[in-house]
């Protein structure tokens, strides 16, 4: 557990800079400088109220949003939009969404998506799709009969689960998972906590964890980083950061997530 | 079903509906109640009046000859049977070789304003139009009008003219000071004839006064009103509803019911209207007189005339219709398509070959080439019909592009000359067909000044014409009136110019 | 599958108000009455096919001792002149025929060429945003600004007749329609996850389109082509009846009806059976379509 693998310095992104009729509109600076860094196998929490920007960073990770300044690199090699990115780093780095319904192409089945993948990137053994989708199903959870199903006809966590196997399918190094459980029920919610613990000790992925729940955060991450505004406020392991949280706002959060789960 | 269901049904019905009955109006509602002396009489024309200029470019439209003869007068005029009357001319004269006529004028004539017509008059219309764009100006190109004396005109025509007086029916005349100012003069015409102008909205409609100072006898009506209804369906239901008065160029399907009504006039009339079908004998196809022979035979025009023209028609014996002088009838052509079949066999005739090119243009004539290819295709010979814009077809015409033309060909001076003697010689190349002895035939016919001379110079010229087949002759047109029968003293012109003047409403 | 709501909702109704009649005959009823579109664009379809089969036709042969013969009149060879006889003495139960399969012929053609036109330059416009999508739109508002019928009759009149002109005359005005459908579509999927997601797996532009944005349109695409169907084939009609249209060797409704017009007095049956057959085919299709509208039109049901 020692080297860095993912290293974002100084990122800042601005929307709103669009031309206008008249004059030119204020930027909104939605991420401001920016610097965490994820190491090999550890799973790095990112907290925040809604707006504090936290998606914005999962989303420049993932290459899927646009930054002004600053750098992202993985494995000491920068990190373009998805469109620019080499195979290798492409497959790299895999997303699990919010939404495991809207995440999922309701018209293909659960063997297409899962198997999405591989059209792209080859990857030893996929050559017999059926064993391999299986074995994926099997890996996240699932029974292999519903990969000929479509989402529709499967419940929230089985999506999730399916959306997990379609990331894994491509053999990644690292994880973005940006709000993977907040849609799920409470129950649903642990059991997808446990596959991604558990996956990552079995294929020694490291993570991003974006979400507002510090519950959550708490049974997964090895640190944790707290934005506000767009800002980080306070980053660490995460032991020390719910124990003696330095600023205002993180003692805020956890008052309010105490609030919740007492 | 949805709302969007029933919008789409009622959106297709309607267009449905409007597909079907577009050419129907409704409004009847216009007969005036008024004393029957102050209505105005409805014409419904058959061709818009675009300018009401006798020398202008629309000078020799049909359209423009019906608004002339009701506002102008002319020297001569046609009577219905097409012997030359005078009109403004109380007499003529001509010289022995047809070079030299005098006019003389009558001694009563004036204008609308209350000017008197003078030979100055005469003279300046004549050079005006023969110095002008009207595809009239030709005919007069090599004569020179002079004037000796208030009341006398000379005509001198470089070369024997003897058709020169049916010429002239063409031929109006308007104020000396018409010349000077034509826009401002056609503003508000003044003329000689029996009618002056109102108001005049080109393409749509011309109404016409009784013109108070006119020299001979006074039109019974006071106003006569002729609009443009370009739909035929929708100038019989006008004429049916009492909408329209009079109309003419009625064709022969919607003759019927109109007949059969209670409160209509139907009348026929034979016109110097004939259907011309020529053959372009240049085309190599063509060239053969054997060819052009057994395709005429081919056609059953017999059974398309009876079935689609009974009333507006009846089997040509001429090129040029019986009240055309220089009228000669010849035999008609029987059909007989095995031995067509086999004359062309025997010719050589290429049944594989490309199509012939039947082309014409005018809606209201394609039942009756559909028909004449039907027959045509029936024997094996493979003709394409082409419908062409009026523009292109004449163009096509000139340029010899067809193979077989169609048109109605007439004789407005009722006169052989400007048929036969015009288009027929070979210097006129207009349907590729050459005879020297056709061009001596046609050169007497045009040149002597010898009645007797001249008919017999056409028939033999006809009897060429017909017997090598420069063209088929199918078809005399019957020109077919309508009118209210509550108006009384319509006379049928041949040329579709009735005379407004002698028209009255039964009170 | 989508019955289901409608059965959902008749149980309701059957609940809350008075039994005063069973709800499931109505119910069976208003299936009878949806399916009635379909069956008599079934007729259509099997007329157009079947039936040059079965009545031979020759629009040139102008058999005239037979003419405007009246519906069942026996005509001069003997035969049987089941809706009578046009103002040539063709049979018009076999212009009706032919007229069908013309209809359908050049409906299908124009509907298939628009929608091809529509569909990539809609799902382009929209997957592509930006400056692409900014000139395309424009491109298709400034289209859209002609009248449509207006623009097929200067196509068809200046260009010289014929099936390729009349069908590309009506497609230039119906591809506008499926292209903003398709791009509305395109812009929509665009920005879910799922496409994200298939970015981040490496998939290129043109199989995303095919996989992931097509199959979202179809379904509004051919609710909307459906209606189109519907009013090309009045258009090509119009075009016909205008004399711009197909040329007078093919047998079109429009022609037939033009024919008619001078006779709508007298022989009234030569432009009423054409007129008749034309309307029918064009509410059932139009009724069709908005059944695929109602159900496919807003693009994310399965």
């Amino acid at each position: 557990m020692t080297g860095t693998r993912l290293r974002v310095e100084n990122l800042a992104v601005a929307f709103g800079a669009r031309r206008r009729l008249v004059g030119r509109a204020d930027p909104l600076r939605a991420v401001d400088d920016v610097s965490f860094h994820v190491r090999d196998g550890e799973i790095l929490g990112v907290v925040g109220e809604s707006g504090s920007g936290k998606t914005t960073v999962a989303r420049c990770v993932a290459g899927l949003q646009r930054y002004a300044e600053g750098t992202i690199s993985f494995d000491d090699v920068p990190l373009g939009p998805v469109s620019a990115r080499p195979p290798q780093l492409l497959r790299a780095i895999q997303m699990v969404f919010q939404d495991p319904r809207s995440s999922l192409n309701p018209r293909r089945t659960v063997a297409q998506c899962v198997g999405e993948a591989w059209t792209s990137f080859p990857v030893p053994g996929s050559a017999d799709r059926r064993q391999a989708t299986a074995d994926l199903l099997a890996d996240v959870g699932l029974d292999p009969d519903v990969a000929g199903r479509y989402p529709a006809q499967l419940s929230g966590g089985q999506c999730q689960r399916v959306s997990i196997a379609r990331a894994l399918a491509a053999r990644p190094s690292m994880l973005v998972c940006d709000e993977a459980v907040s849609a799920l029920d409470v129950s649903v919610q642990a059991q997808i906590l446990r596959l991604l613990v558990d996956l990552r000790e079995r294929h020694g992925l490291c993570m991003v964890f974006i979400t507002h729940d510090l519950g959550v955060v708490r049974q997964v991450a090895d640190r944790v980083v707290v934005m506000q505004h767009g800002v980080i406020v306070e980053q660490g392991p995460v032991d020390d950061v719910f124990a003696a949280p330095d600023q205002p706002y993180t003692r805020e959060l956890l008052g309010a997530a105490l609030d919740l789960h007492s | 079903m949805s709302e969007r269901g029933t919008r789409t049904a009622a959106l297709a019905l309607g267009a449905l509906l409007a597909l079907t009955a577009c050419s129907t109006t409704t409004s009847g509602d216009t007969a005036d109640t008024g004393g029957a002396a102050e209505r105005t009489i409805e014409v419904a024309g058959q061709y818009p009046i675009e300018d009401l200029d006798p020398h202008g470019v629309q000078g020799a439209s049909a359209a423009t000859g019906l608004s002339s003869k009701a506002i102008f007068s002319r020297l001569v005029q046609p009577d219905p049977d097409g012997t030359i009357v005078a009109d403004l001319a109380a007499d003529w004269t001509v010289n022995d070789d047809a070079t030299e006529w005098v006019f003389t004028l009558r001694d009563d004539l004036v204008f609308s304003d209350g000017t008197p017509v003078t030979s100055a008059d005469v003279v300046a219309s004549f050079e005006r139009l023969a110095a002008g764009d009207s595809p009239l100006a030709p005919s007069f190109a090599n004569i020179v009008a002079t004037a000796d004396g208030d009341a006398t005109v000379v005509l001198t025509a470089a070369a024997p003219d003897p058709a020169l007086a049916g010429k002239l029916t063409q031929f109006f005349v308007l104020p000396a000071s018409a010349a000077a100012d034509p826009a401002a003069f056609f503003a508000d015409p003044v003329g000689s004839g029996p009618f002056t102008v109102e108001t005049f909205v080109p393409g749509e409609a011309l109404e016409l006064a009784r013109n108070e100072n006119y020299w001979g006898d006074h039109a019974r009506v006071a106003s006569v009103r002729i609009s443009d209804i370009p739909e035929m369906a929708a100038r019989l239901t006008a004429l049916r509803t009492g909408e329209v008065d009079l109309t003419w160029g009625v064709p022969d399907d919607q003759l019927e019911p109109l007949m059969t009504a209670d409160d209509l006039v139907v009348e026929t009339v034979p016109s110097t209207l004939v259907y011309t079908m020529w053959f372009n004998s240049s085309t190599p196809a063509l060239a053969d007189t054997a060819v052009r022979r057994a395709l005429w035979k081919a056609v059953d025009f017999e059974t398309i005339i009876a079935t689609l023209n009974p009333e507006t028609g009846e089997p040509a014996k001429s090129p040029v219709a019986p009240v055309v002088f220089g009228y000669a009838p010849q035999e008609p052509v029987a059909y007989d398509p095995e031995a067509a079949r086999a004359e062309l066999e025997a010719a050589g005739f290429d049944f594989a070959g490309t199509p012939l090119r039947l082309h014409f243009s005018g809606a209201q004539f394609r039942p009756f080439l559909q028909a004449v290819v039907s027959d045509l295709t029936e024997i094996g010979v493979p003709v394409e019909l082409l419908e062409k814009e009026q523009a292109v077809f004449t163009e096509d015409l000139l340029a010899l592009n067809w193979d077989v033309n169609f048109q109605q060909v007439g004789a407005a001076t009722y006169d052989a000359a400007t048929n036969l003697g015009r288009l027929y010689p070979c210097a006129a190349g207009r349907n590729g067909y050459c005879n020297e002895d056709l061009d001596a035939a046609l050169l007497e016919g045009n040149t002597s000044n010898d009645p007797e001379v001249r008919q017999d110079a056409y028939r033999r010229a006809t009897e060429i014409i017909w017997s090598e087949a420069v063209g088929m002759y199918p078809m005399q047109v019957k020109l077919a009136y309508a009118w209210r029968s509550d108006l009384e003293g319509v006379t049928p012109d041949p040329s579709g110019f009735p005379n407004f003047s002698t028209i009255e409403i039964a009170g | 599958m989508n019955p289901l709501p409608e059965t959902l909702e008749a149980a309701t109704a059957a609940a809350t108000l008075p039994p005063a009649r069973p709800s499931r005959p109505r119910h069976l009823l208003a299936r009878v009455f949806a399916a009635v579109p379909f069956v008599i664009l079934g007729c259509y379809l099997v007329a157009a096919v079947v039936g040059p089969l079965l009545i031979d036709y020759d629009p040139v042969d102008t058999p005239l001792v037979d003419r405007l013969l009246a519906p069942g009149s026996r005509t001069s060879a003997g035969e049987l002149a089941v809706l009578g006889t046009d103002h040539l003495g063709r049979d018009v139960l076999a212009q009706v025929v032919y007229g069908a399969r013309t209809s359908v012929l050049i409906g299908v053609a124009t509907v298939v060429v628009a929608s091809v036109v529509g569909c990539c330059v809609g799902v382009i416009a929209g997957y592509s945003g930006g400056l692409v999508d900014t000139v395309l739109a424009r491109i298709m508002d400034i289209t859209l600004a002609f009248p449509g019928i207006l623009l097929a009759i200067v196509i068809a009149g200046v260009l010289d007749g014929g099936a390729v002109v009349v069908v590309a005359a009506l497609a230039v005005s119906g591809w506008i329609g499926i292209a903003r459908v398709a791009r509305g579509v395109a812009v929509s999927v665009r920005s879910r996850p799922w496409t994200d997601a298939a970015r981040m797996l490496g998939v290129r532009p043109a199989r995303m389109i095919v996989r992931h944005v097509l199959p979202f349109a179809a379904g509004p695409v051919v609710a909307l082509a459906t209606v189109e169907f519907a009013l090309v084939v009045l258009a090509e009609a119009g075009l016909s009846f205008l004399g711009v249209g197909l040329p007078a060797s093919t047998v079109s409704w429009g022609q037939t009806i033009a024919n008619g017009k001078e006779y709508l007095a007298s022989a009234w049956w030569i432009s009423a059976f054409a007129g008749v057959a034309l309307a029918g085919l064009v509410v059932s299709v139009g009724l069709i379509g908005d059944a695929f509208t109602q159900r496919y039109g807003r693009g994310f049901s399965r």
